[in-house]
């Protein structure tokens, strides 16, 4: 298949030195679509082999990198920013994802684009420092009354905030996933793992990090960054075993306390299969996890591989596929009374012609 | 390529062009942008696509019943498409526009000036596009009388070397500047009039067979120069501080601010080895000699 090409240079990046220029040509769009290819200049200069790249194949992947790394500077003065006004509070804040990887120097921040600053703080801290970032400036993206409450009686995180003069998303969680949701983590107990890297901030634990990632990845409903973030998974795997040998027992076991058994199961199956993660065999066994009756398993683990599969850019998204994964995510995430509300409510919205601003689309 | 051909081609597996530094594959089966392309680029090297390309362009009708009544043309870059339909028989400009909006959006390996640029003597003349310079009009004067293009639109810099590269492109004029280049210059090679377009009415001027030809030899740069048209002026050149000029550049050029440190440095750089000048014209023929002048 055209994507394996991808997947074939991100489980061996020293084959990038064998390409011929045609599968060059192919693989810097996949990268590009699938938002990689700014990782395969870190991932050439591990092997030893970015200056034996073709020029032009270098000069895109360069590219791709100027605009990550600006991106990756955006999201630094962000947090500065929010610091400076949240240090009178007394706060704590837990940098998630992107800018976590990044605050830790963890293998996936390298040639990594976001756009969005998340955050943790606890709930009963959310009114203050949102009315702190209100107060200084930041401005609530969302103006329509439905969909704030829907966020705030729902979500697991206040409408994003957007600073008037930078213009960066900041989203404020309080949870990992939607209160409404199939999987409830109980976040004190993240709280409690949490490692400080200064004064009132600090990352989740190295479990607790994959476990989000692998927890948002199953949840979301979008096709597009999804094998990013299996490729950040596949890195913080390896990165994490290789620094701490007990790493491999304890994911299955914290999966289980928080809940998450199935979605680390799902991902660390899709992740065996298209990145030949090297997962341990307590990883890999099914006894480790509380998983669901066979069919739904083998169903769920069909698709969340399926969907991550790459694809080439002019072949579209597979829309059956797509179609199974809208309905799946909005499954995981509320009861299905409150989901065919939902639903209906938001294709009423679009017959009317108003843009449906809600999470995750 | 045959016409024929180019057409078989380009409606298969695309046309590999080349862009200055860029290779560029595209999928078109619309014959009037394939005419217009080998019109205005001629002689147009097409080449049947190998290796590796910066952008992969389709310009076709897109799907669906409107099409039907009222054709259509839509820009893909990588099956994406980043703006809404043209009119079909405007698909040249709309192809011209895509290029733009594709460079601007990855080249990020240039620093990219906003800038139309020209050589003579081994040396570029950089002249920065500020609204109502007249600076397209003065490019395709200076095209006529011996300068090489390079662009009429990207200053594209490598920052390592501060070399600026070629990237000869048609010069899209408007309105009064359609005639008053036809007069200047009848020799000009220009292509069909496209009314009311964003900008009003287009026509665009084909790049000198010489702009083409050397279209892989850079130049380092030697002079930035301001224009702006003032009919009821005569020609006036003017110092400019290079302290002044790097400020306008920069808030001019399409990445300054993505790139950071590294254009902060090429554009010192740049300033550092260029003599800057402001210059008032109400006369292309004054203009032109002005700059002969300056460069001689």
């Amino acid at each position: 298949m055209e994507g394996d090409l991808l997947l074939h240079v991100l489980k061996a990046p020293g084959e990038m030195a064998g390409l011929s220029e045609e599968e060059w040509d192919r693989l810097l769009r996949l990268a590009r679509t699938h938002r990689l290819l700014a990782r395969l200049e870190p991932l050439a200069r591990d092997q030893g082999i970015w200056q034996e790249l073709p020029e032009r194949a270098r000069d895109n992947i360069r590219g791709a990198q100027a605009w990550v790394d600006h991106f990756q500077l955006r999201i630094r003065r962000e947090l500065m920013e929010v610091r400076k006004v949240l240090r009178h509070l007394g706060v704590p804040l837990l940098l998630l994802k992107g800018a976590a990887y990044m605050a830790e120097g963890l293998p996936p921040a390298r040639g990594r684009s976001l756009s969005d600053l998340d955050l943790l703080v606890r709930r009963q801290d959310l009114p203050r420092v949102e009315r702190a970032l209100l107060d200084a400036g930041w401005k609530s993206e969302i103006e329509d009354d439905y969909d704030q409450r829907y966020y705030r009686e729902w979500m697991h995180e206040i409408p994003p905030l957007v600073h008037l003069l930078r213009g960066v998303e900041v989203d404020i969680h309080h949870n990992l996933l939607p209160r409404t949701g199939r999987y409830q983590v109980p976040i004190e107990k993240l709280w409690e793992a949490a490692r400080p890297l200064e004064a009132n901030l600090s990352v989740l634990a190295p479990a607790d990090m994959l476990l989000h990632s692998a927890a948002h990845l199953v949840v979301s409903d979008e096709l597009r960054g999804g094998l990013r973030d299996l490729f950040d998974i596949h890195q913080l795997y390896i990165h994490f075993s290789a620094g701490d040998a007990r790493f491999p027992r304890e994911l299955p076991r914290r999966a289980r306390e928080l809940g998450l058994s199935r979605p680390l199961w799902y991902v660390v199956q899709a992740a065996h299969r298209l990145f030949d993660t090297p997962f341990s065999p307590e990883v890999l066994d099914p006894a480790g996890y509380e998983l669901p009756g066979p069919v739904t398993g083998r169903v769920m683990r069909y698709l969340v591989r399926e969907t991550l599969r790459p694809r080439a850019p002019e072949a579209g998204d597979a829309a059956f596929q797509r179609w199974l994964l809208y309905l799946r995510s909005h499954w995981i995430r509320m009861p299905p009374g409150l989901l065919a509300m939902h639903l209906a409510r938001k294709s009423i919205r679009r017959l009317g012609g108003r843009s449906a601003g809600v999470a995750g689309e | 390529m045959s016409a024929s051909r180019l057409r078989e081609a380009a409606g298969g597996g695309g046309i590999a062009l080349r862009l200055g530094p860029f290779r560029v594959r595209l999928v078109t089966r619309l014959p009037a942008l394939l005419d217009t392309l080998q019109r205005l680029y001629a002689p147009l090297e097409a080449e049947i696509p190998a290796g590796i390309h910066d952008f992969h362009v389709q310009v076709n009708r897109p799907g669906g019943l409107r099409g039907r009544w009222r054709p259509q043309a839509l820009f893909l870059l990588d099956g994406e498409a980043p703006f809404e339909p043209f009119p079909e028989d405007h698909a040249f400009p709309l192809f011209e526009w895509g290029l733009n909006y594709s460079i601007a959006t990855r080249a990020h390996r240039y620093c990219m000036l906003h800038s139309a640029v020209l050589e003579k003597n081994g040396r570029a003349l950089i002249l920065p596009a500020m609204p109502g310079s007249g600076k397209s009009t003065l490019c395709a004067a200076l095209m006529h009388r011996g300068w090489r293009l390079f662009s009429d639109e990207f200053g594209l810099l490598r920052p390592e070397s501060g070399e600026l590269l070629p990237m000869p492109r048609v010069i899209p004029l408007k309105n009064e500047s359609i005639d008053v280049i036809r007069t200047f210059a009848p020799e000009a090679v220009t292509g069909p009039r496209f009314p009311k377009t964003r900008k009003g009415d287009v026509v665009h001027v084909a790049p000198t067979a010489e702009s083409l030809a050397r279209q892989q030899e850079g130049a380092m740069p030697a002079w930035i120069v301001f224009p702006r048209y003032r009919p009821d002026v005569g020609c006036r050149l003017r110092p400019v501080p290079g302290s002044q000029a790097f400020v306008r550049l920069s808030n001019n050029a399409f990445n300054y601010h993505l790139l950071g440190e590294t254009a902060y440095r090429a554009l010192t750089n740049l300033v550092k080895a260029c003599r800057s000048h402001d210059l008032q014209y109400g006369d292309l023929e004054a203009a032109v000699k002005t700059l002969d002048q300056l460069v001689s």
